[in-house]
């Protein structure tokens, strides 16, 4: 997967979902559509984070179920589900260990993860996947704001 | 007519990349001994040693998880679908 393309008028939500949900982990389906080697987002599903709540902080768990509701509602579409939306309160948006062994799951899916920029950057996006003609190895994707245009970190300004 | 079996993506390279299978059985276990038939090394991805499903997998017919049925002999009939959906979860 070369590019992940997010609309603004997605990111934006996904950001203040996270942030509404510190300090536990926010999480969601991205719904989206795939041409050639990149993927564009076209609707995201919040989800409840399932995990034991003790855990939130440091885990989530989307109930499979949703997804299986989601992908009936879009089969024989040009849509697909293209990845989950996870958020990390406490540290940057890298997939953390338990996040890759979930990841080899699901090769073909986006991992789009809100986490802490550095300094005072405030919640920065990162997104990642596996990168399949290299065993798999865990590899970061191209994220594209399709409204500013601008690549790489999409940056929440500091209230 | 049969049930249907929908694939993940994981395992899709040990079905010719099909995303949804054909199989018969009355029971989840059956179809999927069924499906295995026809496509070599999938059952051995989707149970483990002791025969039940693997961690990090789930099982659902017509989106019921059969670990709230009858595990692996949940019933299942012609034109039911199961979904083996990997778990989505992360920290």
């Amino acid at each position: 997967m070369g590019e992940f393309q997010l609309p603004r008028e997605l990111s934006g939500p996904i950001l203040e979902e996270a942030e509404r949900a510190g300090p536990e982990e926010a999480c969601g389906l991205i719904v989206g559509r795939r041409r050639s080697n990149r993927v564009r987002a076209t609707r995201t599903v919040s989800c409840d984070n399932l995990a034991p709540p003790e855990a939130r902080a440091r885990r989530f768990e989307i109930d499979p179920r949703l997804l299986i509701e989601v992908e009936r509602a879009v089969r024989d579409t040009d849509e697909e589900v293209v990845g989950f939306y996870h958020s990390h309160p406490d540290s940057e948006p890298i997939p953390s260990e338990l996040d890759s062994i979930y990841m080899a799951l699901w090769p073909d899916k986006v991992w789009l993860i809100v986490g802490q920029g550095a300094g005072d950057e405030g919640q920065i996006m990162r997104a990642w996947s596996l990168d399949l003609a290299d065993q798999g190895s865990l590899r970061e994707v191209r994220l594209v704001s399709i409204d500013t245009v601008m690549e790489g970190q999409i940056r929440q300004a500091k209230v | 007519m049969s049930v249907t079996v929908r694939v993940p993506s994981a395992l899709r390279k040990l079905t010719n990349g099909q995303a949804e299978l054909a199989g018969d059985g009355s029971t989840v276990r059956e179809l999927l001994v069924d499906v295995g038939e026809a496509n070599p090394g999938l059952l051995d991805r989707i149970t483990g040693d002791d025969g039940e499903i693997r961690q990090f997998l789930n099982v659902f017919v017509n989106g019921s998880d059969i670990r709230f049925e009858d595990d692996l002999d949940t019933a299942v009939a012609s034109g039911d679908e199961v979904s083996i959906v990997p778990s989505i979860a992360g920290g």
